[in-house]
């Protein structure tokens, strides 16, 4: 007899199998197997490793593992598995896994359906979820947000940004929190013979510290640098400009650049993927306050708090919670009013940096929130749709189920068998949804406005996003498949006996209910993507008070060409005085600021003669510096008096013109022509010579408010934007406009030329992007609907044969079934309607800060998504009852 | 037609694999075990197989009564992990060479035939 060959086997260099194989093979093989095989396994590994070496042998190992794994060992049957626990389970749960795959593959139309309608749904809420993930919930790339706060002081009219000698104050009495301050701005690089534009941020030095963001290269600001910029001017540039403008040079540490015709040395580059502080943006380089005039007009800003001009970001301390960090500001508030009693109406509030507009983008929150609460009702609806599609199959399967009850299969085992076939088809929509949130997920850059910032909103699908989508997928499984499961499992077993027992009541109830609860989701949807689409129209339509059309914009800033308040006057009057001569012009005028563009408005705290305000009331005026002509060329209706003229020079008496909701606000009955106010305590009067119409500054939605044009001449502000009106195609001026400029100064140049009704549209995008993606789900919601209601009736028909059948062979006209198939499917979609009446009011106010112009209860917009879904079902239902008049007597009723 | 007293069939009729198995069994003798029939296999009968499968014929012919096992003593080789090794019982001898005798039947006169085409 041969004997076994052990005794020329050792272990040769202590080789042992790859232990994660082992591990797995713990969970499939049974344990009373589990001792001798893998002793065997492990034996012909060490002689595989003898002969072929580690790799090769490892390799055959994991062959072997699966192997293993795919192989049915006799004594794991399913009706013996009846303790479940430990290994046990885990042997379970392959064997039903294996079995689910088997089920997929043996029906792949159904899978077809069920995966595709699960990779969009999932998809969709993995999409809207990382937009979230970006926006609120990671809102600075490259930044641990979770404990930054923005610090904001406010007052009776509105939120303003702080003061530096404000900001030094909070600073010294948070000690539980690190505070740091930073604004952003626009200056320009001089880079070999070009000049580049830069978005910038003037921060403290503690900047960088307070974001928890360390240079790849260098140092940041050492603290002294906030106050004193040393021996030289320190500035940190980004990733993206290190590559961009200095082709990632190594040695550009130490480097001197011109911004703003100021030498500053590079310190340091930030990481890749930090974009600033500021929402949204990129940021280019940061600049300590030290050298804030060299950026930011206007002259020393350390020493004066009267000067409101940055932001304050602080970070709480690990273990003070943000109520601790409020109450020290609460404190230092009241030090403050001390020293400043005009802060008595001051408070100063710490919020979390997701609730912040920072970067205006906070506006997309309810944008996001909307589409979020969508997305989920598509999924429910997907939902229910699948689990209808289960419920059907669960009939052919019942036979199935019966033997394996007469078995012995516990029931708890088929509804787990039937919970992982459902977790296996919504773990493969869940890898779909992935794809589908790959491909979509960047199309949120796509709904920026379209301004000239450097708005980067790069989505990554980073992990919270595939936990979400993983967490997604679970919830889904229970939806559709638990109820399936415990009904189907509840089957009798002598439900095997008649495989067509029309006992099938209480699931064709369920079914309906199925159906129902789709429709009127469905026109919940409709009716909040037709609320979004008129709210779009409407606002595209709205008189903002200014005649958008025909109107060329180009943005010019002198301060960053070194100009100083005199020549930068002249430079205006000749810039206004050669627009006028421009060909095919009919009105032009220069302004600091654009109506509805997402940018911030200058205002000042002002005292108007005759006027005495409450207690506790500071006047406060937003005003903006404009040329002459510019209610005209605005096509802005003057009320009275008259408009900003070129003789409104600085030596002529100041004038100003005001909008009609200040002339009301602070001159009531009297006559505002020829009345007087002036900025601060101490400026010199400004006489009001016309009231306009008032308009919509920041978006159309705000009420009418006091505000003042003043002459450019009189309040000079070095950054302008030339306006021209025109009867033709206004961007054909731009070229004209262009050579103007060249001729005033060579070394100016104009950015970001466009026309007012395209920057007039950034502030709609809230609006186009609502509009757009409800209307794409909605569309999706009309197409589950249909195919439900398809499913359903197609399946009623089908069990209801015989009964047809008989009804034909008793002379009913097919007229006559055509009609009773298609009162069916419309009594449920009537009954449905009736609920989806009620959710898409719910959803109408849900989103009701995103509607224009229209109430969440539009009766118009209900009644057409109601006809809409109505038309939907009559088609769904065309094809089963056509089916259905042709059933054949004989062949229907042959079966009994 | 063959007159000699017949034994009692067995009444099932062995797999391919099955025949395989219990072939090794009987070259390799009572300390068979798992991973000697697999190498025995592959060696002798130059065909690929796993331990895995070499293992659920076993538990299937064991449950049919064909073979029987017995738990051997722990080795210092493999970690310590005992062997089970396996042993045909007379019903799986019997069923062998019921087995073989039907090839041999099938096989009579065709032989030539055979060996042609191999």
């Amino acid at each position: 007899m041969k004997t076994t060959r052990e005794t020329k086997r050792g272990v040769p260099g202590g080789a042992r199998p790859p232990r994660l194989a082992t591990w797995l093979l713990r969970f499939r093989i049974p344990a009373e197997h589990i001792e001798y095989v893998t002793g065997d396994l492990e034996e012909w590994f060490c002689d595989q490793v003898e002969r072929h070496g580690k790799r090769v042998a490892s390799w055959r190992f994991w062959l072997e593992t699966f192997s293993a794994l795919r192989t049915s060992w006799p004594r794991g049957t399913y009706t013996q598995l009846t303790d479940l626990s430990g290994d046990r389970l885990m042997t379970a749960f392959f064997q039903d896994f294996r079995y689910a795959v088997h089920m997929m593959r043996a029906r792949p139309g159904f899978t077809f359906a069920a995966l595709l309608t699960l990779a969009l749904c999932i998809g969709a809420n993995a999409t809207i979820f990382s937009w979230i993930n970006r926006v609120l919930l990671d809102p600075l790339p490259g930044v641990d947000s979770s404990r930054l706060v923005e610090l904001r002081q406010e007052s009776a009219m509105g939120s303003f940004a702080l003061s530096y000698p404000d900001y030094v104050d909070y600073r010294d009495r948070m000690p539980s929190s690190l505070l740091a301050g930073r604004e952003n701005w626009v200056a320009y690089l001089n880079a070999g013979g070009g000049v580049e534009r830069l978005e910038t941020e003037v921060v403290t030095a503690n900047f960088f510290e307070v974001l928890g963001v360390q240079p790849v290269l260098g140092r940041s600001f050492s603290p002294q640098e906030t106050e004193s910029p040393g021996a030289e001017a320190p500035v940190l540039i980004s990733y993206g400009l290190w590559q961009r403008s200095f082709g990632g040079d190594a040695q550009i540490l130490g480097r001197k650049i011109t911004i703003n015709s100021q030498t500053f040395t590079v310190i340091g580059v930030t990481p890749q993927r930090f974009q600033g502080s500021t929402m949204a943006l990129q940021i280019d380089a940061w600049v300590p306050m030290s050298m804030h005039a060299a950026i930011v007009p206007g002259g020393d800003r350390l020493k004066n708090r009267g000067v409101h001009w940055f932001k304050g970001i602080a970070r709480l301390g690990a273990s003070h919670s943000l109520e601790r960090a409020q109450s020290e500001v609460d404190a230092a508030t009241m030090a403050i009013v001390e020293a400043a009693p005009e802060y008595k109406t001051v408070r100063a509030r710490l919020i979390s940096l997701s609730q912040s507009d920072n970067g205006g983008i906070a506006i997309l929150r309810p944008v996001l929130l909307s589409l979020m609460s969508v997305v989920v009702l598509i999924l429910l609806i997907a939902c229910a749709n699948i689990a209808n599609l289960l419920l059907a199959r669960a009939t052919s399967r019942r036979r199935e189920i019966a033997i394996r009850l007469s078995m012995g299969a516990t029931r708890r085992r088929l509804v787990r068998q039937l919970l992982t076939e459902g977790l296996v088809l919504s773990l493969c929509g869940g890898a779909g949804g992935l794809v589908v949130a790959y491909l979509s997920s960047g199309l949120l850059a796509s709904f920026a406005p379209p301004t000239d910032l450097p708005i980067r909103m790069d989505v990554s699908l980073d992990s919270r996003v595939l936990l979400f989508t993983f967490g997604v997928s679970t919830v889904a499984t229970l939806l559709f498949a638990l109820i399936p499961a415990l009904r189907l499992s509840r089957t009798g077993l002598t439900a095997s006996i008649s495989e067509g027992s029309s006992r099938g009541g209480a699931r064709n109830r369920m079914r309906y209910a199925l159906v129902v609860i789709q429709v009127s989701l469905s026109l919940a949807l409709l009716v909040a993507a037709g609320l979004s689409l008129r709210s779009l129209r409407n606002i595209q339509a709205f008189d903002a008070g200014f005649d958008r059309n025909g109107v060329l914009l180009a943005s010019l800033d002198l301060f960053a060409a070194g100009y100083d308040r005199q020549r930068g006057t002249q430079v205006l009057r000749d810039l206004v005085d050669g627009l006028e001569s421009i060909p095919g012009v009919t009105s032009r005028t220069i302004a600091r600021h654009v109506p509805l563009g997402l940018t911030g408005l200058s205002s000042s705290s002002v005292e108007i003669e005759g006027y005495q305000p409450a207690a506790d009331e500071v006047p406060i005026i937003p005003f903006t510096p404009v040329g002459p002509d510019y209610l005209r060329t605005m096509g802005i209706t003057l009320l009275k008096g008259r408009d900003i003229a070129r003789s409104d020079e600085p030596e002529a008496p100041r004038v100003a013109v005001i909008s009609e909701a200040m002339a009301e606000r602070y001159w009531g009955g009297r006559e505002a022509l020829g009345g007087r106010f002036r900025f601060g305590s101490n400026g010199p009067w400004v006489t009001v010579v016309g009231v306009a119409r008032d308009l919509k500054w920041r978006e159309v939605r705000e009420r009418d408010r006091a505000f003042a044009y003043l002459s450019v001449f009189q309040a000079f502000h070095p950054s302008t934007v030339i306006h021209l009106r025109t009867s033709s195609d206004p961007l054909m001026l731009a070229g004209a406009v262009r050579d103007l400029v060249r001729r005033i100064d060579p070394s100016l140049t104009l950015s970001s030329v466009r026309t007012l009704a395209g920057h007039v549209s950034a502030s709609t995008f809230q609006q186009r992007m609502a509009g757009s993606l409800l209307g794409t789900f909605g569309l999706l919601a009309i197409v589950l609907a249909a195919v439900g209601l398809y499913g359903v009736l197609a399946f009623t028909v089908g069990q209801r044969t015989r009964e047809i059948g008989l009804r034909i062979a008793l002379g009913a006209m097919p007229r006559q079934v055509f009609r009773m198939v298609v009162r069916h499917g419309l009594l449920l979609t009537g009954i449905g309607l009736g609920f989806g009446m009620a959710a898409a009011y719910a959803l109408g106010l849900a989103m009701s800060s995103l509607l224009f112009g229209v109430s969440p209860a539009d009766p118009w917009t209900m009644t057409l998504g109601a006809c809409v879904l109505l038309a939907t079902s009559g088609l769904a239902s065309f094809l089963p009852a056509l089916r259905a008049t042709r059933v054949d007597p004989t062949v229907a009723l042959r079966g009994d | 037609m063959p007159s000699t007293r017949q034994p009692k069939p067995v009444p099932f009729n062995l797999g391919e694999f099955e025949q395989l198995v219990l072939l090794t069994l009987l070259r390799l003798g009572p300390d068979a075990y798992g991973a000697s029939i697999q190498a025995e296999i592959e060696q002798r009968g130059r065909r690929e197989t796993s331990v895995s499968a070499v293992y659920t014929t076993l538990e299937r012919l064991e449950v049919k009564g064909l073979v029987r096992s017995r738990v051997g003593e722990p080795t210092p080789q493999r970690g310590g992990k005992r062997k089970k090794h396996y042993q045909m019982t007379a019903l799986g001898t019997r069923a062998l060479q019921q087995s073989f005798n039907l090839m041999k039947r099938m096989v009579e006169g065709v032989e030539s035939l055979l060996k042609e085409t191999s």
